[in-house]
């Protein structure tokens, strides 16, 4: 890869607001009553505040940021599609206009025609068109497919299509925009492959995706949008780390007021006759979070309150993926833990530590108070189901398991 | 404040109108067994009706020379200048997926529009001289004259869709107002009534300073019969063809600029 110091695309403290949808004026109707009434007030929503950066020439530039911080929009901004209020964009080189795949696609038309279509939108004339239509087809296997309307292939099938002639493009400058989201694994080795070749001829591609995996993969330096501004700029890794903290952050807040709505709209089952008072997560440090860390040590703290004498008290503690499907629950009876015969008025304190068994990902928990009887016959006598979620976080694991297995060459 | 330099690449342009027009070309009649013959059946069938109602019932054309050719021309040159408008008003807000995701120059769009209203004129140009032909009519030199009438409705349509489509942007009751404005340009425009069936001389003046009229008689006047009266014998001189021409222009430079205003805000306006 060569990386030169030559800037490809230049942007300047750039902002860009857009009107709010509600306040616009859609009719002949609405705008006289705004006439008469003298409003001039259009509320604006700031969507990019200042953003400033330079991407090199032949650099793999990667833009990140969680949905709705105004990733999309500096992309279009880029484009051309949309033009700044303040700052400015220079471009240096031929840019593809696309942002996304498909677009100008017609479903009524044919396959080719389509593929002819889509060539003029990169400039192609119907002459160089032809030249490249079969190694098109070729690359997005579809040979038997293309006299067929478009309207009868499955949205794989149009991807596939629309990425093959996508890459095609001859500009200096490639906008990619979450492309890796379809397509079958084998297809998307295909695509990884045309990624490595850009980046081997040393093209400028801006790449705004959620897959931390390609983006680690591919980009040599990334942007972090948020809020509108930007974040971090630089490299890879320190921005994917940013990323993760600012998305932790914003699930952990988000599932805490999610919580809130949980415990207040309780429905206790059992037969009432114990009851969990309050319950907490802890995390490595003893710090009461509902962010906790795969892999890594935490605890939970839970105070209960006898309403009548339990002979063997069985306190129980369940996971779940998607409120219904189970992942993993334990008790103290599975644990060989007696803690006795309990009477009425009684409370009792309860702390749980162990290592954190899930993966990164928001999970339910649930809390019970049996009374068991024998092995197999529980009197259930309080149940907070689902009553909340905790947010696991590390990306060290795949799936829903977190478990080290140690590798060595033998 | 700062707008992005686009290079308006000639080439690219081109190609890329090329195939909007096509595409427009192909999908237009989609699905319909007669496909094409529809944009000349749509113009002959309100030929006949008018026909029956004005020329032969109401005998409104009696002492107009070719007055079946003189009234189909002006069916033809009206039907052209509605459909290019209503189909070009429209068309920004139609092709907004195009303009919401690729850096595409807005005037593509229009031009691409109208090409498709200039097909079906000539189309229907081709039946109008059939029709000429069988009927007998005997053509002049003045005919050759006829393309600069044409040019004229073209742009005068150009102009209002320009400045329409950029405001169908913002405010979608432009288009039923201009079908409202259609309907009654049909009947203010002298396209079934010979102007001489006006009898005040001052609202003959009137009624030819709209370009449409204008230039409507005046095509007649060089291709179907002297009779058409033009602009030029209304006023007693030929300058005052000068006022309506003005208006096309004024119409054409207050649409482009309206257009370029408006063109760069389009995709967040849509």
């Amino acid at each position: 890869m060569k990386r030169s110091e030559e800037v490809a695309i230049h942007v300047m403290s750039v902002s860009k607001s857009f009107r709010l949808p509600h306040q616009n004026v859609n009719s002949v109707k609405g705008a006289f009553l705004n006439i008469f009434r003298g409003r001039k007030t259009i509320e604006r929503q700031k969507v990019l505040k200042g953003i400033s950066l330079d991407i090199k020439k032949g650099e793999f530039f990667g833009i990140i940021g969680r949905n709705g911080n105004g990733k999309s929009t500096l992309l279009k901004l880029l484009a051309g599609i949309y033009s700044p209020d303040q700052g400015q964009i220079r471009i240096n080189g031929k840019l593809t206009p696309f942002i996304e795949l498909g677009v100008g696609f017609n479903p009524e038309l044919t396959g080719r025609e389509n593929v002819y279509l889509n060539g003029a939108l990169l400039g192609f004339s119907r002459k160089e068109m032809d030249e490249m239509y079969e190694e098109i087809v070729g690359f997005a296997e579809l040979e038997r497919f293309m006299d067929q309307k478009l309207k009868n292939y499955s949205s794989g099938m149009q991807v596939r299509l629309a990425f093959s002639v996508a890459i095609r493009s001859n500009s200096d400058i490639l906008l990619i925009d979450e492309v890796l989201a379809v397509g079958d694994s084998n297809f998307q080795k295909k695509c990884l492959d045309v990624f490595e070749d850009l980046k081997n001829e040393g093209r400028t591609v801006v790449f705004v995706s959620h897959a931390m995996g390609y983006i680690r993969d591919f980009c040599d330096r990334v942007a972090v949008i948020d809020k509108g501004k930007l974040a971090f700029l630089g490299d890879t890794e320190e921005a994917v780390d940013v990323y993760n903290q600012l998305n932790s952050r914003d699930t952990t807040a988000q599932l805490e007021s999610e919580n809130a709505g949980l415990s207040d709209g309780v429905k206790r089952l059992g037969n009432g006759k114990a009851r969990v008072i309050n319950y907490s997560f802890k995390n490595e440090r003893g710090d009461t979070t509902i962010r906790l860390q795969a892999g890594k040590k935490f605890g939970v703290e839970l105070s209960l309150e006898y309403y009548d004498s339990v002979d063997n008290p069985a306190i129980g503690i369940m996971f779940r993926k998607h409120a219904s499907e189970n992942l993993f629950g334990i008790n103290n009876i599975y644990n060989n833990q007696i803690f006795g015969k309990q009477l009425a008025g009684q409370t009792m304190k309860i702390k749980a530590e162990g290592v954190m068994p899930l993966a990164p990902g928001t999970y339910y928990v649930s809390f019970t108070i049996a009374d068991a009887k024998s092995t197999s016959d529980y009197e259930e006598l309080d149940n907070l189901n689902n009553i909340m979620k905790i947010n696991v976080e590390g990306d060290k694991f795949w799936g829903l398991v977190a478990s080290k297995i140690d590798m060595e060459t033998m | 404040m700062q707008i992005i330099k686009t290079r308006v690449n000639y080439r690219s342009a081109r190609i890329l109108l090329r195939e909007l027009i096509i595409t427009d070309f192909k999908l237009r009649y989609q699905g319909s067994v007669l496909g094409y013959a529809w944009s000349v059946l749509k113009p002959l069938f309100m030929f006949l009706i008018l026909y029956l109602v004005f020329a032969v019932v109401l005998k409104v054309g009696d002492g107009v020379t070719n007055y079946p050719i003189y009234l189909l021309l002006g069916i033809m040159l009206w039907g052209f200048f509605a459909e290019m408008t209503q189909q070009g008003i429209t068309s920004i807000v139609m092709r907004g997926d195009l303009i919401q995701k690729i850096r595409i120059p807005s005037w593509l769009i229009i031009v691409s529009a109208s090409v498709g209203a200039l097909i079906n004129l000539a189309l229907n140009f081709v039946v109008l001289l059939v029709f000429a032909f069988v009927y007998g009519m005997d053509f002049h030199f003045s005919a050759f004259f006829l393309p600069l009438f044409m040019v004229e409705i073209y742009l005068f349509a150009l102009g209002v869709t320009l400045l329409l489509s950029a405001l169908f942007v913002k405010y979608r009751d432009i288009s039923y107002v201009w079908d409202l404005i259609l309907q009654a340009g049909f009947y203010a425009t002298p396209i079934l009534y010979p102007v001489s069936l006006v009898t005040d001389s001052f609202l003959q003046k009137i009624l030819l300073l709209n370009p449409m009229a204008q230039s409507i008689q005046g095509a007649r006047n060089v291709l179907v019969t002297t009779d058409s009266i033009t602009i030029g014998e209304v006023f007693g001189s030929r300058f005052a063809v000068l006022v309506p021409v003005f208006i096309v222009m004024l119409t054409l430079i207050i649409g482009f600029l309206y257009f370029r205003k408006e063109a760069k805000n389009f995709a967040e306006n849509l």
